[in-house]
């Protein structure tokens, strides 16, 4: 058991140990960066919602009581390279685990809009949640309400899955798995439909509850593709990718020259202005990683100090509102206010006043680019289809293997 | 008489013993400069002062019969008494303070000794009526080895430290010096020379005596001086001081005569490289420098005073007494007095005193001649500034009468005096350094006080000297309080001064800052040190980020082999091409090529500044 002392962390020389105790599970994360124990606690609990997305939260109860010595990495056969990809993402892109929020596609709004009704429309017994993304970026999702409708979605949760999708196992054709939500339900999981489209990194996940329903979501699979042809959607998902000079088109992104602020090197912006009944779907944007941070070394090294930023903001005791730090090889600001939190890197040149010119700059730029970087208004089903409505009371969902 | 009118004075703190009577015996070393109070034989304890020691140092020792004579080795290891003709007994200091005696005779049979000198913390020679010998103490085993040994009848002896030089009074008239020179354990014979005495009537018996004897380094050299009260030639009076050159290779060369054109009883002293000769009757003292240019006739220099003869400064004995007594004035010091006993090179012992004449003497007497000719010269620079005023102003047309000053030989400017006078004196390897910063400081204050500017060469040679000497702390502090000027030549050279005291890089930096003329100068020092960043934030703070040369700063950044400074300094460049031509490239003019394939590589074509369009 991990005792009310330890839980703050444990600090050697040039280490840091962090411990999580969860259900018969301990986790500890020893680390060399900059990372607070806060952060590296939330980074535990990535792992841990990891390991309970593939096993549930029951089933490892059970597994230990049953057997107390128990390994369990011969049920976690397989998901070690998503859990390396998860901790690397947290050196490589840190905004997702970092903001608590899910970045999206650069899309059109109307475009996006059409893809959420698409969504809507196309159902199959069960359906719970359906989510379209490329590379693992979220292009749109669309959830049932009766399901969904009490419990949010949680951000950690949406994130989680569009990592799932990016492994290898799913990179081709069609899969059928069961997933386990662990924000939602720790205890419980859903059956997932994974498929690639028109042999494009967009992905297609159909989350329900029926065992048997694999048919249904492959038919449902077959409308969406022919309605997303029908809009053009392929086109402009490929677009998408060039919207940036992204050397992979695999990640759509942006550059952030198109922001057109000079001095400006990279960033980080999550709005906080969202109506509270659309809350459920926190968001952020940030451009591509580009020169000069194009070696990881460099990578790493930015991610560092948004965490230090990010840490220092928040400080338990003493949280800030602005940090503006001059340094050698760049100037970082961080700011957070009611309607937003940023991080900026920008030119060790650059001056104050140049540097609120370039907030300023930015900030006008998301503002006018809101449409196209954000899913405003997440899309519910309308009233779900008759066939489903006798399931409702079960909730749809299983308990224990 | 006002103080100018001194040149010499003795230095502050005298060495106080009691004085001599039967029961307290004193000596005084002239090698180590202490002097030895023995009372009682030594029973009741001997104290030992010297001017440097800040405690006396006190033991006992047994009463073994009167003491001849008692020395301490170099650095106080050993003391050596003498209390026989035959023996010296010797007794260890440091490290083991045993008190244990050990004893040494002469080895040459019947001789008896005439002294001793220490030439080493262990080695020590004995000069005895009949010879020299040298030997090595073992203070371990208590016993002496024999090193070497010379036999010659001795009439007297006279030993110079400083230079380990023993000189031996042969023969019958004494006159007939000879040499020994004592190097690492080495005991050397030196080449023999005469010593010319006056001619003299044939019914006294004329002999060289050791009190008209001294020896003394001046200039880095060892001169033998003898006071010789007639001169050889009949038709000039007075008496003169003749110097014989000892080198330590080579015969011994008489080569200066100072003449003193009075008669009477004298004393010489060497202080500062100037030859001081003290003269009884009217209480003065005149000063010879050799170096100065005297009249040659072929063979000897002659030399004159160089000032008046003027007393030394009267001194004040302070009284150290019980604090009751502690209001009674001080006394006094008789100077001049008959009971003076001068030891070389600058130590006067009277009854009851030792004192030193102090090596600042000759600063006042400097300061006075700067001043008189700073006085001169600032008289020709104002003479000379008038003329060309009033040439520009068309006067000399019209006024005949106006003429170019002349410039006399009285008139020394800062060139000639830096140039002839004062490069060489800060070479001379024998001054102490700090008189030498004096030195020059004087002439700096001087031409200060008649609102002359100094030229920079000579604040130069004043940080050069104080970092040879590594003065750096005084350096610092003439820095801090203006002592220097600031100037763009003086900031260059404590620019280079940076690996013997790396605070100097800073001190320059600001004096640049100081002199705003200087701005290209510390983008250059910036740039030298690799710190591109600095460099170009202190251009752009002073707004001529517009005009400095791409290229330069770019190669600069490549220097450092430091990418993301090099994308940073790339990027700026680029900005500020947009800024100034629409466009972010570099022209052809700025040379960048090959900075721009640089940063293609290293970055990627994509990364390069796409034209922002508005």
């Amino acid at each position: 058991m991990v005792s009310g002392r330890l839980r703050d962390g444990v600090n050697t020389e040039d280490h840091k140990l962090v411990f999580l105790q969860q259900g018969p599970l301990l986790l500890v994360a020893v680390s060399r960066t900059p990372q607070s124990a806060a952060q590296l606690r939330g980074e535990l609990l990535a792992v841990h919602a990891q390991i309970v997305s593939t096993l549930t939260r029951a089933s490892v109860a059970r597994i230990f009581a049953h057997k107390q010595n128990y390994d369990l990495r011969r049920l976690l056969a397989g998901s070690e390279r998503t859990l390396d990809r998860l901790l690397d993402s947290v050196e490589q892109d840190p905004g997702a685990l970092l903001l608590g929020a899910v970045r999206c596609v650069p899309l059109a709004r109307p475009m996006r809009e059409a893809l959420g009704a698409l969504l809507r429309r196309c159902t199959a017994p069960g359906l719970a949640l359906s989510v379209l993304s490329v590379g693992g970026r979220l292009v749109t999702a669309a959830q049932e309400r009766n399901v969904l409708a009490e419990c949010r979605l949680d951000p950690a949760d949406l994130q989680l899955l569009l990592d799932w999708v990016g492994a290898p196992a799913f990179a081709a054709g069609e899969a059928w798995a069961p997933v386990c939500l662990p924000r939602f339900n720790p205890d419980g999981f859903f059956y997932a439909y994974v498929a690639r489209l028109d042999a494009m990194p967009v992905c297609l996940l159909l989350l329900g509850t029926q065992r048997e329903a694999f048919h249904a979501m492959a038919a449902c699979r077959r409308l969406v593709e022919d309605g997303m042809r029908a809009l053009g959607a392929m086109r402009a998902l490929g677009e998408a990718a060039s919207f940036s000079n992204a050397p992979s088109a695999n990640a759509p992104a942006y550059s952030v020259q198109a922001v057109g602020a000079p001095g400006l090197r990279h960033f980080l912006y999550k709005p906080l202005d969202i109506p509270d009944h659309h809350r459920q779907l926190p968001q952020f944007t940030s451009p591509e990683l580009e020169a000069p941070y194009s070696r990881e070394e460099e990578r790493q090294r930015l991610s560092d100090l948004y965490h230090r930023l990010h840490a220092r903001l928040h400080s338990t005791s003493r949280p800030l509102r602005l940090i503006y730090h001059v340094a050698e090889k760049e100037t970082l600001l961080a700011w957070v206010t009611s309607k937003f939190e940023l991080y900026t890197c920008l030119s060790p040149l650059v001056t104050k006043a140049g540097a609120i010119l370039v907030v300023t700059k930015l900030l006008r730029w998301v503002r006018k680019e809101e449409d196209r970087l954000f899913i405003r208004y997440p899309p519910k089903y309308s009233t779900p289809p008759a066939t489903s409505t006798d399931q409702a009371p079960h909730n749809g969902l299983f308990t224990g293997l | 008489m006002g103080e100018e009118d001194y040149y010499l004075e003795l230095c502050e703190r005298p060495v106080q013993f009691e004085k001599a009577n039967p029961v307290n015996c004193v000596f005084f070393d002239e090698a180590n400069k202490q002097v030895f109070a023995v009372r009682s034989g030594g029973a009741t304890g001997v104290v030992v002062k010297g001017p440097e020691d800040r405690n006396p140092i006190s033991f006992r020792m047994d009463d073994k019969g009167e003491v001849k004579c008692i020395k301490f080795s170099l650095e106080n290891k050993i003391l050596a008494v003498q209390r026989t003709s035959k023996t010296v007994d010797f007794c260890n200091f440091i490290p083991d303070n045993s008190q244990l005696e050990y004893t040494q005779e002469c080895k040459t049979k019947n001789a008896n000794i005439l002294g001793f000198c220490w030439t080493s913390s262990t080695e020590i020679v004995f000069i005895t009526d009949q010879g020299i010998e040298f030997y090595q103490v073992l203070p371990e085993k208590r016993t002496l080895k024999l090193l070497k040994s010379h036999n010659i009848n001795v009439n007297w002896y006279m030993y110079c430290p400083e230079s380990a030089v023993i000189l031996l009074s042969t023969t019958v008239l004494e006159n007939v010096l000879q040499p020994f020179y004592f190097r690492a354990g080495t005991m050397s014979k030196l080449p023999k020379f005469e010593i010319e005495l006056p001619a003299a009537p044939k019914s006294t018996k004329l002999s060289l005596s050791e009190r008209d004897i001294a020896m003394a380094t001046i200039y880095g050299q060892l001169y033998v001086l003898f006071l010789r009260h007639h001169s050889r030639t009949s038709n000039s009076t007075g008496a003169e001081v003749v110097l014989y050159h000892l080198p330590r290779e080579g015969a011994c060369k008489k080569m200066h005569i100072l003449k003193l054109n009075r008669t009477g009883k004298f004393a010489l002293n060497v202080v500062d490289n100037l030859v001081v000769v003290h003269h009884q009757d009217t209480e003065t003292s005149v000063i010879f420098d050799i170096k100065l240019r005297g009249e040659f006739d072929g063979t000897v220099t002659f030399h004159h005073p160089v000032l008046p003869a003027r007393s030394i400064q009267p001194y004040q004995i302070p009284i150290a007494g019980p604090a009751a007594v502690t209001s009674q004035s001080p006394v006094p010091c008789k100077l001049y007095s008959s009971s003076w006993i001068v030891f070389q090179p600058d130590i006067i012992i009277s009854a009851s005193q030792v004192l030193s004449e102090s090596d600042r003497a000759a600063l006042p007497v400097i300061a006075t001649v700067f001043d008189k000719l700073n006085h001169e010269y600032k008289k020709y620079l104002d003479a000379e500034q008038s003329y060309t005023m009033a040439a520009e102003a068309g006067q000399s047309r019209s006024n005949p009468l106006l003429k170019r000053p002349v410039r006399t030989q009285a008139v020394l400017d800062q060139s000639d005096v830096y140039t002839h006078v004062l490069s060489a004196f800060v070479e001379k390897k024998e001054m102490p350094h700090k008189f030498v910063i004096a030195v020059l400081m004087e002439y700096i204050r001087s031409l200060n006080q008649f609102q002359i500017a100094v030229q920079h060469y000579l604040h130069e040679l004043v940080i050069k000297t104080l970092v040879q000497h590594n003065l750096f702390y005084m350096l610092h502090q003439f820095l801090q309080y203006h002592v220097l000027s600031d100037s763009k030549p003086l900031a260059c050279l404590l620019l280079s001064l940076e690996s013997f005291y790396p605070p100097a890089h800073q001190l320059s930096l600001d004096m640049l800052k100081r002199l705003s003329t200087a701005n290209d100068e510390i983008v250059e020092v910036l740039l030298s040190k690799h710190q591109v960043l600095a460099a170009l934030r202190f251009i752009r703070g002073i707004g001529g980020h517009d005009n400095i040369s791409a290229r330069k700063f770019l190669d600069a950044a490549k220097q450092t082999e430091d990418n993301m400074l090099f994308y940073t300094i790339f990027r700026f460049f680029e900005q500020r091409n947009q800024r100034l031509r629409g466009s972010p490239n570099f022209t052809p003019g700025e040379h960048c090529e090959e900075h721009v394939a640089f940063f293609k590589q290293v970055f990627g074509d994509q990364a390069l500044m796409r034209p922002t369009t508005f």
